[in-house]
C-alpha cells in the first residue's frame, strides 16, 4: 500500500511548499457529430482528456530553496504569460508509475485567516492536455 | 520533527536565577515550592512530515503558602510568554486556572496553547 503523502506533483522539476493534499481528475473531451447516415442521432467520440490537478498547501514565509517551489514562485508562475506560463509536470507515485505532461496554471488562491489556530493556506489548479505515462 | 515544548519549558525554568523545579503531570518531590505541567499535543502534517506540533499545556506552581504559589505562577507566566514568543514557537496564554488549596497547600497557574513550528 502506498501513503498519501508519497503521491506528488512535480512542477518544473520540482516539489510544491507546503503541499497538504494532491487531487487529480481526469475528464474526457468529447465532439459531437451528426451526418445524415446517422439517421438523426447525434454522435459523440472522445477525442482527448483534460487532466486537471488541485493542490492544497501551506503559505510558507520561510522561502523555498533550490528543489521546492514557494509561494513567490507560484504566483509569479500564476501571472505568467505566453509560453512562460506553460510547466512542466510529473505525477510521481512512490516505487510505481510516474506521468508526465505540460499545463497551465489556471487559478491560483491564497487565504489568510484572522483565527490563530488555521494556517495560511494556497490552493491551485493546474490543467493538463497530454499526460501520458512516463518511459 | 519532533516535540520538545515541555522539555524547553523545564530547561527555561531551570535557568532562572532563581531555578524553579518543573515536572511532568506529578511531582516527585515535597520540598516546595515547585511547578507541574500537563500537556496534550497534537500534530500537523503536510507532504514532508509534521510542520507543527500544538501544545496545550496547564503549569501549576505549588506551595505552603498562597503568595509564593502566586508568585511562582507569574514568574513561570513571564518565562513562558518570553521563552516560546520566537525562535519557532508561538504561544498564547488562554486562561488563568482555579486556584485551589489542597491539604493545605496551594496551587496557581495558568493554561497555555504553545505552537511548535517546523524549521
Amino acid at each position: 500500500m502506498t501513503e498519501g503523502y508519497n503521491i506528488r506533483i512535480q512542477v518544473n522539476d520540482m516539489y510544491l511548499i507546503g503541499v497538504t493534499q494532491d487531487e487529480m481528475s481526469i475528464s474526457p473531451v468529447t465532439k459531437e457529430s451528426i451526418v445524415k447516415e446517422n439517421q438523426g442521432v447525434k454522435q459523440e467520440a472522445i477525442v482527448g482528456h483534460t487532466t486537471t490537478f488541485s493542490i492544497s498547501g501551506l503559505i510558507d514565509m520561510t522561502g523555498g530553496s533550490g528543489t521546492v517551489l514557494d509561494n513567490d514562485d507560484l504566483i509569479a508562475l500564476a501571472a505568467a504569460t505566453g509560453d512562460d506560463a506553460v510547466v512542466d509536470l510529473v505525477y510521481v507515485r512512490a516505487s510505481g508509475q510516474a506521468y508526465e505532461g505540460t499545463g497551465v496554471i489556471t487559478g491560483y488562491t491564497e487565504t489568510n485567516p484572522a483565527d490563530p489556530e488555521e494556517d495560511p493556506t494556497y490552493s491551485l489548479t493546474i490543467e493538463c492536455e497530454d499526460l501520458a505515462a512516463s518511459s | 520533527m519532533t516535540e520538545n515544548i515541555g522539555s524547553t519549558l523545564v530547561a527555561a525554568c531551570a535557568a532562572l536565577e532563581n531555578p524553579i523545579t518543573v515536572f511532568l503531570s506529578e511531582a516527585v518531590s515535597e520540598d516546595y515550592p515547585y511547578a507541574v505541567y500537563e500537556a496534550d499535543y497534537e500534530p500537523s502534517y503536510d507532504k514532508d512530515g509534521i510542520y507543527k506540533i500544538v501544545g496545550e499545556l496547564a503549569v501549576r506552581g505549588y506551595s505552603k503558602d498562597y503568595s509564593e504559589a502566586a508568585a511562582l505562577a507569574a514568574a513561570i507566566d513571564d518565562v513562558i510568554l518570553s521563552t516560546f514568543a520566537s525562535n519557532g514557537y508561538t504561544v498564547r496564554q488562554v486562561s488563568q486556572l482555579k486556584k485551589e488549596c489542597l491539604q493545605e497547600t496551594w496551587s496557581v497557574g495558568y493554561q497555555y496553547r504553545i505552537t511548535q513550528f517546523r524549521n
